[in-house]
């Protein structure tokens, strides 16, 4: 009887252990199907777009990163002629996925695309129309929408060619710069993430950034200047960096940066730091006319004086901040007419519209482009000045 | 076999989790995106309207499943018509979760793996579930519906830092037509396809406590999906009707100081566990069903051949997302209205007219 149990129990142990080693098994010597190993990976950080030579397809330009060289850096003696830490690679296509499939045929790697941070832009492609252009990396699930846009006039490899500065790879270094935008407020960076919220906006004018290079000690660097404005999913025109910081004061997106005038009634300038602003923008519809209001707010301090004149005194705040406001008004104006002479809602009042007066948005959005140039705008700037430094007077007056 | 019995408790877990099922990734009535966390309560209501009638149904049958219910109204023959009819539903209803999840696998982790690779290990674990019993899914159901309500909960304070009100304005923008025919769409998906529960409520250990247990798991289910739905507007805004999988693309948006990114794959997961709740218990209904409909002694041994008839037919019933996609916004309305609302209600109504003594025993 116990022989018998006791027969069961071991077969019982018997098959028990030969499941856990067939658990076992599974878990340890099963793979992904479809995994991508690193060292078969080419890791892309930034890529152009451009039309091909001929005009039909796209030509889309990649920068690699050689991770070999970015781990040991200077390390090149030995005579071994030192390689850039990147590879820059174009490829065309009809279309932009298949172009980028196509740079196969050069890469013995495959592309990864996920850790790519900028995206360039050739404005003949922009003028075109984004949208066929950027179907592929909305769609796509390797590239994210956290991808920075830019435009640039050239072709998007000198970008790429141009000396990074202090980052090894450029595009690294253009994702690092616009996210200190806020020490000029001068460029506007835009995601693809706000780019797609944008443009399904429908009446929302588009934004984005220009880079250039330029000539330094004979050596390419790339360099911001303005903004592109896209009007639909087509570039019509450009901001300067000045207007391009009157449309972030209406967008409440002004964290920093710095303001020069002249001081008033005396000869030569102040510099003001911006410390924070915000803005509120209200769109009130009255008889298909549209009235918009825009109240901005800043602090700032005193940063720099030119004058021998002591700039410290309550009186002298006074004047200074009633300045100060009027030049981010005239920045702002300045903005409004570049936006009305494109037709482009770049400031989203529509948006404002669509969202507290929805009826009168879907009255208006089919002809929103004359509704916009004839809005009436009232701008308010309420400039604080609170800071001064660490000193009152200059150090002679 | 059937003396299995699940409590009050684990019935509303499993409400839960099958109405969160696959509407959690592939969401109905996405035309109205913006307000959809709004008409989520008038779906809701809509929703509760058919469990209602449903219920008053058991009631008057208490003990009974719905093809026993059939049979006793309708009598033999068109009673097993009626069934029949409802197991396509069941199939269909375990096909469509099916399809959703194998296609999300497939276009965001496992690009490039066949299909095959993806549905059999998937049926395998649906039919083991299924063969060891009602009660062990159901007590296995109640972690994961709590691990669910956790995720959606945490997923509040994940998305504070990229959380924008002004993309839930306009809150009603939408013509009246639009609203009501949307608000449809999510009452007979997901809260309408409770209709199966009809089949497993005798098997409730107390069932004078079925009715408020699937109410209270429904309403649970709908402040849920509205709370995620809220927020996910909040997050995409308007860009979300964009998506096909709109709660993926929500959950990877959150970036909390570039550190906290890329978090999809933990919603993923859960969502698959309550995928495969939802799969189990249409499976494991339409073996209950189908060996009530033949008379069979034993319903262990018709769990594989179901799991192998919905492995085969997945594909061949939704056959790609885009397919899938329009019938969720065309057809599955009337699809669904067909079968939680007019046929339990013509089911009542013959019941009714019909009398007899099952009225004494209803409490």
């Amino acid at each position: 009887m116990t022989k018998a149990n006791d027969a069961g129990r071991r077969r019982l142990w018997w098959k028990k252990s030969l499941w856990l080693l067939l658990l076992f098994i599974m878990v340890f010597t099963s793979g992904c199907w479809d995994r991508r190993e690193l060292e078969n990976l080419a890791v892309v950080l930034g890529m152009g777009l451009n039309h091909t030579p001929g005009g039909e397809g796209y030509e889309v330009s990649f920068q690699i990163v050689r991770a070999a060289q970015i781990k040991s850096p200077g390390v090149s003696s030995g005579g071994g002629e030192k390689m850039r830490p990147f590879w820059i690679l174009r490829s065309s296509g009809p279309t932009v996925f298949e172009a980028i499939r196509n740079a196969t045929f050069q890469s013995s790697r495959r592309l990864f695309l996920s850790h790519s941070q900028v995206l360039v832009i050739n404005e003949a492609v922009a003028r075109e129309g984004l949208t066929p252009a950027l179907d592929f990396f909305i769609r796509d699930h390797e590239p994210r929408l956290s991808l920075w846009l830019l435009l640039t006039a050239e072709d998007p490899v000198q970008i790429f060619d141009a000396s990074a500065g202090l980052e090894m790879v450029s595009s690294q270094a253009i994702s690092d710069l616009l996210q200190q935008y806020h020490l000029t407020s001068k460029i506007r960076p835009v995601r693809l993430a706000e780019y797609v919220r944008l443009i399904m906006a429908k009446t929302t004018a588009n934004t984005l950034p220009v880079i250039r290079t330029i000539e330094n000690a004979g050596k390419k660097e790339f360099y911001f200047e303005g903004t592109g404005v896209i009007k639909g999913d087509k570039l019509v025109g450009f901001l300067d960096p000045i207007e391009t910081r009157g449309l972030l004061w209406v967008l409440g997106e002004v964290q920093g940066g710095v303001i020069t005038f002249d001081v008033p009634g005396k000869k030569g300038k102040a510099t003001l730091e911006i410390f924070t602003s915000s803005s509120t923008v209200t769109v009130q519809v009255k008889a298909d006319k549209i009235h918009v209001k825009i109240e901005v707010q800043v602090r700032s301090g005193l940063g720099n004086q030119t004058t021998y004149t002591d700039l410290s005194t309550p009186d002298q705040f006074k004047k200074l901040e009633t300045r100060q406001a009027e030049v981010i008004k005239g920045e702002i104006e300045a903005a409004l007419a570049k936006a009305r002479e494109y037709g482009a809602d770049i400031f989203g009042f529509g948006q404002q519209l669509y969202g507290h007066d929805n009826r009168a948005w879907q009255r208006l959005a089919a002809d929103w482009e004359r509704h916009f140039r004839e809005a009436t705008v009232e701008i308010k700037v309420k400039a604080v000045l609170v800071e001064l430094g660490l000193t009152t007077r200059p150090v002679l007056d | 076999m059937d003396k299995e019995r699940i409590s009050p408790r684990q019935l509303t877990f499993l409400v839960i989790s099958f109405t969160i099922g696959s509407w959690i990734v592939l969401p109905s009535g996405i035309e109205a995106w913006q307000n959809l966390w709004l008409i989520m309560f008038l779906s809701l209501g809509q929703g509760l309207g058919f469990a209602y009638l449903a219920l008053l149904l058991f009631r008057r049958h208490p003990g009974k499943t719905l093809f026993e219910i059939h049979e006793i109204v309708y009598g033999p023959l068109f009673g097993k018509l009626f069934s029949l009819l409802f197991l396509w539903f069941f199939l269909q209803t375990g096909a469509g979760a099916l399809a959703v999840f194998v296609t999300l696998l497939k276009t965001t982790v496992f690009t490039t793996t066949p299909d095959l690779a993806l549905l059999i290990p998937w049926v395998i674990i649906v039919v083991y579930g299924c063969r060891r019993g009602i009660e062990v899914i159901a007590r296995s159901n109640e972690p994961l519906v709590l691990a669910t309500i956790g995720l959606i909960i945490a997923s509040v304070f994940l998305v504070l830092n990229i959380f924008e009100r002004e993309n839930l304005l306009p809150l009603f923008n939408l013509p009246l037509s639009a609203v009501l025919w949307n608000s449809l769409g999510i009452a007979v998906f997901p809260f309408g396809q409770n209709v199966l529960f009809l089949m497993l409520l005798p098997k409730v250990n107390q069932p004078q406590k079925v009715m408020g247990a699937v109410f209270r798991g429904m309403v649970l289910a709908g402040l849920l999906l509205s709370l995620l739905q809220f927020l996910a507007v909040g997050v995409l805004g308007k860009v979300g009707e964009l998506f096909v999988f709109p709660t993926y693309e929500f959950y990877r948006m959150i970036n909390i100081g570039e550190v906290l990114t890329r978090l999809e794959l933990i919603p993923l997961l859960n969502f698959l566990t309550m995928g495969f709740i939802k799969i189990m218990l249409c499976v494991y209904t339409m073996a209950v069903g189908t060996a009530q409909l033949f008379n069979l002694r034993a319903v262990q041994p018709l769990f594989f051949p179901l799991g192998i008839l919905i492995l085969l037919l997945t594909r061949q019933i939704y056959p790609s997302i885009s397919l899938h996609l329009q019938y969720i916004k065309d057809v599955q309305p009337y699809f669904g209205l067909f079968f939680c609302l007019l046929l339990p209600l013509l089911t009542l109504g013959m019941s009714f007219l019909r009398g007899g003594p099952q009225r004494e025993m209803a409490s």
